[in-house]
């Protein structure tokens, strides 16, 4: 079910008034609780968050929910196609404790193996590489249909980028992207700050220029979002396989950029979204100098196995009867067998021979 | 690769997954392969997960043996069924980690990878059988041993709360008889899971302060 175009109550809404909530349909993580349904309302989600916001957190929330209004048009329409931006602060006794956000619409489910039950599709499904469909079944996606995929995050991070907003979240979890029109939709825009905001850890999306303890400022999006397109371009995903594989990419520019972005040894020389997007457009941009970090090398032991991993026998090698995997290593007796079957050999040649002679 | 290319490395999570197969367990054998075949759908799409925390399944009655090596669970096609049989011997299992631990560990740093602390969950439903456990417990977990694994320990059935309390480093759990023994065992695995998933998404080991059916055992430490 996708959002209406506009919500119905006011920007503002009591937690009392929204009524009983349904479960809820995510499993809290980060900073909430869980998103519920909207009673009554189809298509929008209460967003409960873990504590009451501060009151920092609360003022920027009510200026983003203001924010869209006074948008251009084709940034309200990006709003409304590529984004849950928060329409309203959901309050209790005076305490911003979550937010209304509009369902990501339908476009962005679909089943996937092994249950096949239709659940959105995170932005993780696509930065895989072919094998990993063909494996399961599924068609691979195409480089266009990445690219595509890739195009929309990139031109959410620089709209953020135009209105000064910091995500710092960027992640293979908080976008969904549609096998359809490969289009993608950003989820949890109302933890955005403005010009800087926690810096939000998740493990092989650290920016190298960005400590643990330090905000995360707008290179720290421009870092982020480049990993993430590039990781979905590539079907890669450690850093480093990345960096090389993105020397295979048909577009040149598009692979310098993207290394750019990714190797440039100060935060403030990264290039910006909106260059990267021009990049992505084919239209003209300027490229500014940067100094890049050398290319590592790659690991000399591929990061992934190259043939499936299979279990062995899942049976006590004390029960009779049933093969069993050695505990330790041990020795290799491929030898003794080979010995073995020589010996068995001659002997039924001699006797071949014996009995021929009687 | 330099410091300041520390953070191109992957981040990886050893862990290890024990689990007792003893006779005792013939009476949960189809709940642990159905939950086992979960684990593995769970982990198997969702590459976030299963990338930072790559697993490998030991099981062990009188003998341990390795199930699934250490592996990215996106790779393993399926989970094969267990089949209980035999003594609950402890101390052969630890022995068999240590030694897939000196094995595991080289192996992931040569892929590139920036390889954590491992873990073991360890999970049983009984007493061990085996009178010297406890000595290839200590050479386990020495102090002495860079590579030595965290511990969490899930038990349940006739599984002794001291003993649990006495192997685990993390954290010991021990089913609080609230809900079945097929439940617990479930939900111990789920709580393994949980504690991946919030690990993988915080960047550091995080242990589930509580698994719902289960009382939290207070760890004895060795030294």
């Amino acid at each position: 079910m996708s959002a209406p175009v506009t919500w119905p109550l006011p920007a503002a809404v009591d937690l009392a008034t929204l009524g009983p909530l349904a479960a809820s349909i995510s499993l809290g993580a980060g900073q909430s609780t869980g998103i519920h349904p909207v009673p009554g309302h189809d298509g929008w989600l209460v967003k409960l968050y873990h504590k009451p916001a501060d009151t920092d957190a609360a003022t920027c929330l009510d200026w983003l929910i203001a924010l869209p209004a006074t948008m251009p048009p084709a940034d309200r329409d990006l709003v409304a196609a590529a984004m849950s931006w928060p329409v309203a602060a959901v309050v209790d006794g005076g305490k911003t404790i979550g937010c209304i956000l509009p369902q990501a619409p339908a476009k962005f489910r679909a089943t996937r193996p092994p249950d096949d039950t239709e659940r959105y599709l995170e932005i993780d499904w696509l930065a895989r590489p072919a094998a990993s469909f063909t494996r399961r079944g599924l068609a691979p996606p195409t480089y266009r249909e990445r690219l595509r995929v890739g195009h929309d995050l990139v031109a959410v991070c620089a709209l953020l980028g135009r209105y000064g907003l910091v995500y710092s979240d960027w992640s293979y979890s908080n976008a969904f992207y549609s096998t359809t029109d490969h289009s993608a939709y950003v989820i949890d825009v109302d933890g955005c700050g403005r010009h800087r905001m926690t810096n939000i850890f998740q493990p092989n999306w650290e920016d190298p220029h960005t400590p643990r303890s330090s905000p995360a400022d707008i290179t720290t999006d421009r870092y982020r979002v480049a990993l993430l397109v590039a990781r979905l371009l590539t079907g890669e995903r450690a850093v480093v396989h990345v960096l090389h594989a993105l020397g295979d990419l048909s577009d040149p520019a598009l692979t310098e950029i993207l290394r750019d972005s990714l190797l440039a040894t100060t935060p403030a020389q990264r290039p910006a979204a909106a260059t990267l997007l021009a990049v992505l457009d084919g239209r003209p941009y300027l490229r500014m100098p940067v100094d890049r970090m050398p290319l590592p090398p790659r690991p000399a032991v591929a990061a992934v196995p190259t043939q499936p991993v299979h279990a062995t026998a899942a049976t006590s090698p004390a029960r009779p009867g049933k093969p069993a995997t050695p505990v330790r290593p041990t020795a290799d007796h491929s030898g003794r067998w080979a010995a073995a079957v020589v010996v068995a050999l001659l002997a039924l040649i001699v006797m071949a021979i014996l009995l021929a002679a009687n | 690769m330099t410091d300041g290319m520390h953070h191109m490395r992957q981040k990886c999570l050893p862990t290890y997954l024990v689990i007792d197969v003893s006779t005792s367990m013939s009476q949960h054998e189809q709940v642990l392969n159905q939950t086992l075949k979960k684990l593995h759908s769970t982990l198997a799409n969702s590459p976030r997960v299963s990338e930072f925390a790559h697993m490998s399944i030991i099981a062990f009655s009188t003998q341990p043996w390795v199930v699934i090596e250490m592996t990215d669970m996106e790779y393993v096609p399926g989970m094969p069924e267990v089949a209980c049989d035999g003594m609950t011997n402890y101390g052969a299992a630890f022995d068999l980690v240590r030694d897939r631990i000196d094995i595991d560990l080289p192996a992931l740093t040569a892929q590139g990878k920036a390889v954590l602390r491992p873990i073991m969950f360890f999970l049983t439903d009984g007493a061990p059988t085996d009178a010297d456990w406890e000595s290839a417990f200590r050479s386990l977990v020495d102090k002495g041993r860079r590579r030595r694994p965290h511990v969490v320990t899930y038990g349940f059935g006739a599984a002794p709360e001291e003993v649990l309390g006495r192997i685990a480093t993390k954290a010991a759990f021990v089913a609080d008889g609230s809900s079945g023994q097929d439940e617990a065992l479930s939900t111990a695995l789920h709580s393994m899971l949980n504690s991946l998933v919030a690990s993988a998404q915080a960047d550091e080991l995080l242990i589930p302060a509580q698994a719902t059916g289960y009382k939290s055992v207070p760890l004895e430490y060795l030294d």
